[in-house]
Parts: structure tokens; sequence; C-alpha cells
């Protein structure tokens, strides 16, 4: 399954699981943007350039997200097609990616709920036998 | 039991977490019996995200004074648990920004109208339906203002009053806000322009989630005195608006999680658990984060200040009121940080003290009480859940010299949200409150799932723990007839 929804009382935990660490960018991006909108509705008419440099797993991914979350007032766009590229050196971690979506238009996108932060509890972005598991609680 | 957690009871409605391993104070928890067998329940189970490991993980924090303290309504946070608070010394202690969360100042206005519970009957509908049309809520919902970032910056710094001065309201509402909307240390500077400019289009937005717009009626007066004071009688109609500090306090959050995790290594501050990141009170990195946690309050103050005056447009509207007639009772935040003196071993302090998911419950006599509420302490504004009651408390000596001045915010969560998703359906519930005369509008219908009365703890027995504590008096009983969600 590559995307999992865990159980926290107050808020909302997601798992992302894929072959790649770039698919589970790509996965937890999509997870994130499921619990807003639905995902079928959304065209991917805009594309969004995103550029980001973290010194670990961890930092990417809460940066990666935290920046997608932003662009829905910075644009207005919601995004549900996600390519993301991820390479290593000795200063840390660079992503380039680029997010397709469209404007928010709440007839048609079944608007769900807001996302308010992407927290560093439970953040854990890990190889694991098959693949990559990317893992964050969003506040909602 | 599992991790070392054991609780011991000390009273009727209290807890202590002993001091033990890495904990620099103990743990004290007022809850009723069935919320600690909960909690106790979580640490068995070894759930990932416990409320029992936040408490813990709070009383390591460098600095803090007396407890690592949970209220009645403790569930599962980031960082600090909800329902949870923390006071620091200034000299020694640290800012923490799982403290005070994503949504800073999220908080409660509380609006009463000259109309009684015969007077509304015919006109609910009409009102609820205008309030739903009037006031942007949920996903995407833009504001009616417009804001430059110039706005914007006197916004962050003037709070409720810019937004009066522009013609959102009256200025004795600023009188009836805690700290007068207006929270004095904000540096705009310390707000970044994406925080800002994911503003620009937010102000007067409720959101979604658990925040709400609700019409409600007084049906129990529990403090005559205090009630009177606050202008509340049986019978009363009145409107509580939930919501909070918007994109702007999302990206403060989110770019202080980030500064922090620098500070934290800068000062070689041991760290529990990486969403309490934090810097010294007295570094340059704390003192920017309390510059812009100020701000993103202001920010909550004023949102709150512009839907309070589109629901006085709808009333006025739909049942002829004049604007002036519809009086603020008092706006209070529950994810705060601020300087307080308090006594500690008989001895005066000042403290910063966080509040995450509790609010400022000050008991008689503080200076920082409007004046027509010192004698009995300002009111607690405690939010309840859909088909449930809310209400309004206020604080005690006994909470000031055990709970440095806190209060309850509201029923606190039992079940996820995914749980709750999975065992109520939007529609059923919205149906079901119909049948028990409880008007539901809502943008999302997943939303209304999520938030099902179900979902929560029953408020009264989240108030009568704060009561039996002694920490929090109950004054008013509010019951829903109207419910706005995002």
């Amino acid at each position: 399954m590559p995307i999992e929804y865990l159980n926290h009382t107050a808020d909302l935990g997601l798992r992302a699981t894929a072959t790649t660490l770039n698919e589970a960018f790509s996965e937890a991006a999509r997870a994130l943007f499921a619990l807003m909108v639905d995902l079928a509705t959304v065209r991917p008419k805009q594309e969004y350039a995103v550029h980001l440099e973290a010194r670990s797993d961890d930092d990417l991914l809460v940066e990666w997200l935290s920046d997608l979350l932003a662009q829905k007032e910075l644009t207005g766009l919601v995004f549900s097609e996600f390519d993301v590229r991820i390479g290593r050196d000795e200063g840390g971690l660079r992503l380039e990616g680029v997010a397709a979506g469209e404007r928010l238009d709440p007839s048609r996108h079944r608007p769900k709920i807001e996302v308010k932060g992407i927290s560093y509890l439970g953040l854990d972005v890990r190889r694991t036998d098959g693949g990559w598991e990317a893992q964050c609680v969003l506040d909602v | 039991m599992a991790n070392g957690l054991r609780l011991e009871r000390v009273a009727l409605s209290e807890w202590i977490l002993p001091r033990e391993g890495a904990m620099r104070v103990p743990g004290r928890i007022y809850a009723d019996p069935e919320t600690i067998a909960q909690l106790e329940e979580d640490v068995r189970n070894r759930t990932e995200w416990n409320a029992l490991v936040q408490v813990r993980n709070v009383a390591a924090l460098p600095g803090i004074v007396d407890a690592a303290l949970a209220l009645p309504d403790v569930h599962p946070g980031y960082g600090f648990p909800i329902g949870g608070v923390g006071a620091f010394d200034l000299d020694d202690g640290v800012v923490v920004v799982g403290g005070v969360g994503f949504d800073i100042n999220c908080g409660v206005r509380l609006l009463t109208t000259p109309l009684e519970r015969a007077d509304v009957g015919p006109l609910i509908e009409r009102l609820g339906e205008r309030l739903f049309a009037t006031v942007p809520a949920g996903l995407g919902a833009e504001g009616r203002i417009r804001l430059s970032i110039a706005e914007i910056d006197r916004l962050l710094a003037e709070g409720a009053a810019y937004v009066v001065e522009r013609g959102y309201g009256a200025p004795d509402d600023l009188a009836h806000i805690e700290e007068n909307g207006r929270i004095e240390n904000a540096d705009p500077s310390a707000v970044s322009t994406r925080a800002k400019q994911r503003q620009f289009r937010q102000v007067g937005t409720l959101g979604s989630g658990n925040h709400y717009l609700e019409i409600q009626v007084v049906d129990g007066v529990l403090d005559p005195e205090a009630a009177s004071a606050y202008g509340l009688s049986e019978g009363r109609i009145v409107v509580s608006i939930h919501t909070g500090s918007r994109a702007l306090g999302h990206q403060i959050g989110q770019d202080y999680l980030k500064e922090m995790t620098a500070a934290s290594a800068k000062y070689g501050i041991p760290i529990p658990e990486r969403e309490l990141v934090c810097a010294p009170i007295r570094s340059p990195e704390g003192e920017r984060y309390l510059g812009a946690v100020a701000c993103g309050a202001n920010c909550a103050f004023a949102n709150r200040q512009v839907i309070a005056h589109l629901v006085r447009g709808v009333f006025a509207e739909v049942a002829g009121l004049r604007e002036e007639a519809i009086r603020t009772v008092y706006d209070i935040g529950h994810n705060n940080v601020k300087v307080e003196t308090h006594s500690v071993d008989g001895a005066a302090r000042s403290l910063l003290v966080h509040r995450k998911g509790s609010t400022r419950a000050f008991g008689p006599g503080r200076e920082e009480s409007p004046q027509a509420y010192r004698s009995v302490g300002h009111p607690i504004l405690v939010g309840g859940t859909m088909g449930t009651a809310s209400y309004v408390m206020r604080g005690t000596d006994r909470g000031m010299e055990v709970a440095f001045g806190s209060g309850i915010h509201g029923a606190g969560r039992a079940l996820s949200r995914k749980k709750a998703a999975k065992r109520f359906w939007g529609e059923t519930v919205v149906s079901e409150l119909a049948a028990a005369g409880i008007r539901v509008w809502a943008h999302s219908k997943r939303g209304i799932a999520e938030e099902a009365p179900g979902a929560y703890k029953d408020v009264e027995r989240v108030v009568d723990a704060a009561v039996d504590a002694g920490i929090n008096k109950a004054v008013a009983r509010l019951h829903p007839l109207a419910v706005i969600k995002g």
C-alpha cells in the first residue's frame, strides 16, 4: 500500500511506501493533498517547480511537504501529480521537483480538511527491505 | 507499567508522574479517572504517540518550574500534549515551538445578543444560512479584506485594534479581548515574507477542522455572580467563534521549527523529542520567536474581530438588531506563550508560560482581566463539539496556586480522525443532530464525520474534572442551536 494514514488522537500521521526515495516523496505529497481535496478531480494543468536543500532525509521531507502546503495560499493551486528527483552530496540533499495541479475550485475538488503544518513528531524517512518509507504527523 | 511511566493518585482529580530519569520536575495531571485510564492504556499498548510520554518529555526541558502540567482535556499532541502547560524560568528556561503549535492563539470569541430563545426560534434557519454564506469557511475560502505587506505589518503589530480602525467592530470590543487584542512585543520583522504572503486572503476566514461558528443558547447558569458580570443569563442567545491565526500562524510555526532545530544544536540543549526543539528565552533566537508568536497572536485576535463584525452584520440583517447591541463578552486564546507573574514557593516570579490547548484562567483580582470582570476573574471559553454544550468558566485562587492560572479549552478528542471518519458518516451526523434540534451547515462532509460528537470526550466530564480539581469554576452552559463548519 503506497499511502497509509496513521492514528493520532488529535492529528493525522501519514506513511508513504515506495521502491525509491523519489517515489516515496511523491507518494507522501499525494497523501498530503488527498487529505485536502479529491485528487481524481484535480487536473495537472499548471506546473510548479520546487528546488530545495536539506541536511537530512527527514528534514527534506518536511521542507518538501511544507513548501507544497504554502503554495496552496501563495499560488491558489492544489496538486495531484508529483515528480521528484533527490540528489545527495557531502553538503546534504537536494530536491528538484515538479508539482502539477490547478487552482482550487471548491465546487469541483470536493474540499475536505485544511492541513496546518508538518510536525517533527514521528518524522522518519528510512530504507526498508523493499525500498523506502517516508512518515510524518500533520497538524490538521 | 511500560516505559517506567507510573502515575500516583494524590487527590480526587489529581495524579503525579514522579520525577525520574531526565525529568527535571515531576508531571502533574488534573483529570478524571476515565481519562487517566486511557492515558495508561496508551502507555501499556505502547501507542506510538501518547500524552504521558509527552508530559515526561516536557518535564525534561531546561528551566521548567514546578511541574509539567496536563489539564482534564489532555490528549496526545506533537511536542507538548494538548491540554499541556509548561512554565519556564526567564533566565534558565527555554521557549518551545511545540508548546504553542502551528495554530498560534487559536481561541474562542463569545458574543452576546439581546435575543432570547423564544425570539430566535423562527429565525434560526435564516441566521444559519446567512452566516454560512457570509463567513468564509473551509479549505480555500478567501476573506473579504485584501491587505498589502505594509498593512499586514500593521495588523501584526496592532492586532484587533488595527481592524477596528478599519471599521470592523467597535473600540468597546478591544476592552473585552485578552490583552486588549494586542500583544505588545510583536515584531513583524521576525515574521517571514512567505508567512505574510500566505495571509493576504486569509484575514476573516474561519478555516476547517475543529473550527466553528455557533449560535447557542445559555441553558444553565451555574455561578450567578460571575454570569451577571459577564452579561449572561438563562435563555440568552449568544454566538461563539472558534478559529486562529490561519496560514500566517501556520507558517510562523513551520519557519521556527527549523530555526529552533539550529538553535537547539547551537546552545547544546538536550532535546527529548524532536518536536520540542527550543532556544533559551533570552537568546536572539528565543526573542525573535517570541516577537513572531506575538504577531501570530495579534493576527488571530484580528481574525476573530473581523468574523465578529460579519456575524453582527448577519444579525442586523436577519433579526433587525443594531450592530452595537451585539457585545463581545470575551475573546481568549488556547495556543499561547506569555510572560506572566506567578507565586512560586511564596515568592513572585516572572515566568514564560506555554499553554498548548489550554487557556489563561486568571482568578479574581488580577490586573490582566478587564476592569468589569476583575472581581470574579475573566471568562474562560470552553468549546464543546457540534452536538454538545460549550461552557463559560472562570479561574480560581487554587488554579493560580497550582496550575499557573490555566484552564481547559475544550472537550478533547477521544478518537483519532481516521477512526472517527471510519465510524461516522457526515450526512448521518448532520441528520441526527437535526433531529436533536441542532442545525449544521458544513462545507465538508468528511470534516463533519471527523468532528462527530462521538469523536470527543464528554465535555461535562472534562468540566467536572476541572471543577473537582479546583482549578476552574463553571459559570454557564451554552447549548448549540446552529453550527457552521468549514
